[in-house]
């Protein structure tokens, strides 16, 4: 078992764990956090396959602004104080567990990794330091899923719309 | 092959998009919400008639305007005409949910429904479906407002439909993997080639499990009840018409390009899931008292009804099934329009024991129920007969003769919720007078143009299910014949 | 001419909506005018049609099709032939005078222009259902037929039995209609056509078909004519589900003349023998008609003559005269059977007009169908009288009437029959002419002879003779159940049976040489006994010596319990079907219902939540995750069905 197979099997497993932390976590704080680890480890998984852009893409879109934004609507709701801050002290015990497993396979794995320097760039689809992948994302969206590109456009359209249209029927009701 | 980028062939798309965009941007500054209503219904008899010119060809390699999508979008949009006066005639009555949005929105889905129909390639397809859904949720939660119902029904099927995306995109991953490429054509020369189709029988599945839910078989049918019932009428008759007739268009046209290799497999897969949904939702009918839950669970049956299609693993079964779908897209519109006008009068008409004896108060509506219930329950001189014959025909004809004997004894007992509401109107008495509305052009335009449709199609239902037929044939000797 | 043909059935149907439409508001109690004229035209057409035919001139063509799929082809079409030309006649002769006479009867009813835009509809039902040229359009016929008789029968459904009488009557029919359709799809199955004549071409190729059921092989050509057979049983009201037929009385009477005698029970002894071909391929078919006619005959005469209700007499003795005509189908002899139907159509339609003059004059009495209440009506309404009493001498098979003929017809060819079981018929056949001649004759002597017993209700009025809109109808009926059965009168008393060659022209018949003329005499002589017998009998015990009426029900009770509750059929299906029935959907609906959680989101819409909060809670642990378990079993479903693929 190489250590790419290595890698891929523990951001699989890490994955599917904190995927169901996300799911399962009565405290909603603990679920947007799961969801962090959860998206840390797809960028890792995504640049393992090759694609070192939409690794970057991935940590700061969604690890950076989306789950932030998920904090911050968890916050805003009214929530009770314990479950804001009290149960998360109490398992912390449970939290300090999980956070070294993971801490060490994720060192571990990652060291040797990039232990093997040498190696490595030959072992990965696409050499980082000449990046094709971008250029041919790149083209590929502008060309051949021209149509498909456009139409995630219509669709983030068409959301945008619909929550403009909701809250202004909130707003105009507190209005009038 | 030539890459395009020919944009009339997307006309009717981008016509589609300006217009509720630009709904959007003046709603703010225009109090008499009508003119909403009538950009819409111009903008859709313009798109039908446009439906006509648009030349046949690819708009890059994943969209593609050809007999089979123009005739299911001549549907949608026909369908979406009368659908237009029914919003108007609810909206009227319901000012507080009298937005133009409400008319934008819905061409927006109209837009994801006409995309899903085109797609020649998976990821256009699940984005299309997706297009179709998403106004749809906020559509569902426009009453959010005033009523939490609406936001709880709202999310709860976005919640499904974010299920159903997760399946849809596994099938993609695991049609991807097996045959390196997600253009319809090209996954069915390459998986034809497959030494061992399993992997494609999988997706297939994982595939058909998706669309299962957006045509909520049974069991994946719990959202629709909920679903139905929170939404305004016209939007539940959007729901249940033009959604259907587009997401099951799609994978008609999914299993017909892609998975013809594996056609054999896919019907046996069907087989019981459909029997339980015709079973199920036409017996979960029985016991409602709300006509719109009523309806939602005769719409799983119907969906099931239209597999049965599918399961004659036949082309002219297929045919068929859109058949089905584009009569019973007419019957609900119907069937809605009355519902929408019964809505408007004092009583609370939605409770099927409120109905005694409408025929005595209300003979005009009363018939056009019974027209369409009728229509609903497969009686004779209408077209849901027809729709349904021909669909056992396949059956029959594709050798599936037990799964037709149980689907028509299940038929049977699928006709009697709508008796039943029938004989609350025509055999009960009536309580007291109603109040009554003025009908009203926007009520009758929907109405009688479904009415006249659905016995005609019922006297002479070959005009419609031939075109369809010969627009399957042509379709698919052109696909093979161009490739 | 083919014009014509299309507007025999067209005329009242035309008529049927517009009276359905307009009468209510603009004709009122003038409703009956465009039925009645409707139907005189319809009439003088089949007159035409049958004169065309006569002269050896037959249609075959189709009007539009319905639908073309594949090799399928159904579309309304016309075929003219002696059997549906015939047919044709009698229908309209028949529903004709029926509508005149119930412009009498039905007068002053709330729902006069429903009644006559119904019966129109009956009448265009039953020829759609005799003219067609295919077995879908026999099939359209017979549904329509059906649904008329469920309107009809319960015309005056604020009366709850009516009401109920519809329902058990349309069930019923639902059951045989079942096995009529399977036998239709069994047709197209096996011969991929469903016209008649392409049927008759194609019967060879399935000779030697079998069909493996349940481990049997099955003869194709019976299981097809044992389907088929299915949907008479329940139109023509055969054992076992001959139940509605009797309580079908609660229509108006016009109706009960309409369904017993011309249209709707008529239309599978019809229906066979428009498939003879398809019969005698199976013996065992043709066993199956004969004894379960023979069975239903039987039983019906045995019930007859313990019933008290004036109708529901004449509904048993039609159950049993209709047992005759399937008795003739099932040993070969099916012109014989058409003769019966034919002539029977007449004296039925007099007897229960008669009775329907009866019960008009008596609608005061508590219960104006029951005999008991009758006696003595013979010097109040003379007409009546005498109509009554020639259909009653025609039934019983008085030599010179309809009926003797015809009946006769029936008893020597299943005496002379091919088929090993017709001297059985044959034997049943004369018992039951005995219990009929008995059975109608008891209600014509309860009737009309005696001392009126009903005085008491009429407040001093004596009973009247009806009106003549009724009793014209009633004398031009009697004509034909005197003369129709000269058309066939057989070779040996010297007349030609023309009506017998002129049907066999379509319908199968064995050779049958009678030579020995003697033995036919005999048998002649023998029925005409049985029937005087009956008669007799019937005058000893309710005109001589009126005291012997108890003698059979005193002496052996259990038997007369038993016969009087007709068999216990009624309780038996009661038991036997309804309550499972009712048991097993009940509880079949609470069990799925509670296996999938169905009703939980009303009540849970009903205490809608106000937070945006407790909303999410709710879809945390609420009713969405039964969604996506759902989601979870069809999956499992799905990859359960995949595992057994592959």
């Amino acid at each position: 078992m190489s250590a790419q197979d290595l890698a891929f099997y523990y951001l699989s497993f890490a994955m599917i764990l904190s995927g169901l932390f996300t799911v399962f976590s009565r405290n909603p704080v603990h679920a947007v956090l799961s969801l962090l680890v959860l998206i840390v480890h797809q960028a890792f998984m995504l640049y393992l396959l090759g694609s070192e852009f939409l690794s970057a893409i991935q940590i700061i879109v969604y690890a950076g602004a989306v789950v932030v934004l998920f904090l911050f609507v968890v916050y805003l709701i009214n929530l009770q104080k314990e479950a804001r801050f009290r149960v998360f002290v109490r398992r912390f015990s449970l939290g300090l567990i999980f956070f070294i497993l993971f801490g060490f396979l994720f060192v571990k794995y990652f060291v040797l990794i990039f232990s093997m320097s040498t190696g490595l760039r030959t072992l990965l689809p696409i050499d980082p330091t000449s990046s094709q992948a971008l250029k041919m994302m790149a083209r590929y969206l502008f060309t051949e899923y021209l149509f498909q590109f456009e139409l995630i456009g219509v669709i983030l359209l068409v959301v945008v719309f619909g929550t403009v249209f909701l809250l202004r029927k909130v707003k105009e009701e507190r209005v009038g | 092959m030539q890459f395009q980028l020919n944009l009339n062939l997307v006309a009717s798309e981008i016509i589609l998009i300006l217009i509720s965009s630009l709904i959007f941007l003046v709603d703010r500054f225009i109090k008499n919400k009508v003119y909403a209503f009538v950009i819409s219904l111009l903008t859709l008899v313009f798109l039908n008639f446009l439906i006509f010119f648009i030349p046949f060809g690819k708009f890059t390699y994943s969209y593609s305007v050809d007999f089979y999508s123009s005739t299911v979008k001549l549907f949608l949009i026909f369908g979406s005409i009368l659908l237009v006066f029914v919003y108007y005639n609810f909206l009227q009555d319901y000012q507080k949910l009298n937005y133009g949005e409400v008319y934008a929105l819905t061409l927006f889905s109209l837009l994801g429904a006409s995309i899903a129909v085109s797609a020649m390639d998976f990821i256009t397809l699940y984005l299309g479906i997706e297009l179709l859904s998403i106004p749809v949720y906020f559509l569902i939660a426009t009453n959010a407002v005033y009523d939490k119902k609406n936001v709880e029904g709202s999310l709860k099927y976005f919640v499904v439909g974010c299920f159903s995306s997760v399946l849809l995109w596994l099938a993609i991953g695991i049609i991807y993997y097996q045959c390196g490429t997600l253009e319809f054509k090209e996954v069915f020369f390459n998986s034809a080639q497959l030494p061992n189709k399993n992997y494609i029988v999988f997706a297939a599945l994982i595939l058909i499990a998706g669309f299962s839910i957006k045509m909520a078989l049974v069991p994946f049918h719990m959202w629709a009840p909920d679903a139905y019932q929170a939404s305004p009428i016209p939007i539940t008759a959007f729901i249940a018409g033009i959604m259907k007739l587009a997401v099951l268009s799609a994978l008609v046209k999914v299993l017909m390009v892609s998975f013809t290799p594996v056609r054999v497999e896919v019907r046996e897969l069907l087989i019981p899931i459909v029997l339980l949904t015709i079973l199920v939702g036409n017996v979960m009918a029985i016991k409602q008292d709300h006509i719109v839950r009523m309806l939602a669970y005769s719409s799983v049956a119907h969906a099931g009804y239209a597999f049965l299609g599918l399961i004659s693993a036949e082309f002219y079964g297929y045919a068929f099934t859109i058949y089905y779908m584009v009569i019973y897209l007419f019957t609900t519109i119907g069937i809605f329009a009355v519902l929408t006008y019964l809505a408007r009068l004092d009583q609370d008409y939605m409770m099927i024991p409120n109905l005694s004896g409408l025929s005595k108060a209300l003979p005009m509506v009363s018939f056009l129920m019974l027209v369409f219930l009728f229509s609903l329950a497969g009686v004779p001189p209408t077209a849901g007969f027809m729709a349904k014959f021909y669909l056992f025909l396949s059956l029959i004809k594709g050798g599936q003769i037990i799964v037709a004997i149980l689907a028509i004894v299940f038929s049977v007992i699928g006709a009697y919720p709508y008796l039943r509401v029938l004989k609350v109107i025509y055999m009960d008495p009536l309580p007291a007078e109603p109040s009554k509305v003025s009908y009203g052009l926007t009520f009758f335009i929907p109405s009688f143009v479904t009415l006249f449709l659905i016995i005609i199609l019922g006297i002479f239902p070959d005009y419609v299910s031939s075109f369809i037929q010969r627009t399957f044939y042509l379709y698919l000797s052109l696909l093979y014949f161009h490739f | 001419m083919n014009v014509t043909v299309v507007l025999i059935p067209a005329l009242p149907l035309i008529a049927s909506f517009i009276t359905l439409i307009f009468g209510k508001r603009y004709f009122k109690d003038k409703a009956h005018v465009l039925p009645v004229l409707s139907l005189f035209g319809s009439f003088i057409l089949s007159l035409f049609v049958l004169y065309d035919v006569i002269q050896g001139r037959t249609y075959n063509f189709d009007l539009y099709s319905w639908l073309v799929a594949g090799s399928l082809k159904v579309g309304l079409g016309f075929q003219v032939d002696p059997l549906s030309a015939m047919m044709c006649a009698m229908v309209t002769s028949l529903s004709f005078l029926i509508h005149v006479y119930s412009i009498g009867y039905m007068h002053g009813d709330p729902g006069y222009y429903r009644f006559f835009s119904y019966i129109s509809l009956f009448t265009f039902s039953m020829l759609m259902l005799v003219l067609g040229n295919n077995l879908a359009q026999l099939f359209l016929g017979w549904e329509l037929v059906g649904l008329c008789s469920y309107l009809l029968i319960g015309f005056w459904y604020e009366k709850r039995s009516a009401a109920n009488a519809a329902i058990k009557a349309f069930v019923v029919n639902r059951v045989g209609d079942f096995g009529f359709a399977l036998g239709i799809f069994m047709v197209f199955y096996y011969l991929g056509t469903l016209y008649y004549t392409e049927i008759f071409e194609k019967l060879p190729s399935i000779k030697t078909a079998y069909i493996e059921i349940l481990g049997y092989e099955v003869y194709v050509p019976f299981l097809i004519a044992f389907l088929l057979f299915c949907g008479a049983m329940g139109k023509s009201a055969q054992f076992p589900l001959h139940v509605w037929l009797p309580d079908a009385m609660e229509g108006p009477t016009p109706v009960s003349a309409l369904i017993h005698a011309a249209t709707m029970v008529t239309a599978g002894v019809f229906m066979v023998s428009r498939l003879s071909p398809l019969y005698v391929m199976s013996d065992e078919a043709m066993a199956m008609v004969a004894f379960v006619g023979a069975f239903t005959c039987f039983m019906a005469a045995t019930i007859a003559p313990t019933q008290f209700d004036i109708k529901r007499v004449i509904a048993y003795s039609t159950l049993s005269q209709l047992g005759y005509m399937f008795m003739a189908c099932g040993v070969g002899a099916f012109s014989a059977g058409m003769f019966h139907l034919f002539t029977h159509a007449y004296f039925k339609a007099l007897l229960f007009l008669g009775a329907g003059s009866v019960i008009h004059a008596m609608h005061h009495a508590p219960d104006p169908n029951d005999i008991r209440y009758m006696g003595g009506l013979k010097k109040y309404m003379p007409i009546t009288y005498a109509t009554f009493l020639i259909a009653s001498l025609s039934i019983s098979g008085i030599p010179g009437l309809a009926g003797f003929f015809s009946k006769d017809e029936i008893l020597a060819m299943a005496y002379f029959s091919p088929y090993p079981w017709g001297k059985a018929i044959w034997l049943i056949g004369l018992i039951v002419a005995g219990f009929t001649a008995f059975y109608t004759f008891r209600i014509f002597f309860k009737a009309f002879h005696g001392e009126f017993r009903g005085r008491s209700y009429l407040h001093g009025k004596e009973p009247h003779e009806s009106p003549k809109v009724m009793t014209i109808p009633l004398i031009l009926i009697s004509i034909g159940a005197i003369f129709s059965g000269w058309l066939g009168i057989p070779e040996s008393l010297g007349g030609g049976a023309h009506f017998q060659k002129f049907l066999e022209q379509v319908v199968y018949h064995h050779e049958v040489e009678i030579t020995d003329h003697t033995l036919e005499y005999g048998l002649m002589v023998l029925s005409v006994v049985a029937g005087l017998i009956g008669i007799s009998l019937a005058y000893l015990i309710y005109v001589k010596n009126p005291r012997l009426e108890t003698l059979f029900s005193s002496n052996f009770k259990k038997l007369y319990k038993f016969l009087y509750n007709k068999w216990y059929f009624d309780e038996l299906y009661h038991y036997v079907f309804v309550v499972p029935t009712f048991f097993l959907a009940r509880t079949f609906v609470n069990l799925i219902v509670d296996t999938f959680v169905i009703d939980q989101t009303v009540n849970g819409s009903a205490k809608a939540t106000t937070s945006f909060g407790s909303l999410l809670q709710r879809i945390h642990n609420g009713i969405i995750n039964y969604y996506l378990w759902g989601i979870i079993l069809g999956l499992i479903l799905y990859f359960v069905v995949y595992y057994y693929l592959s």
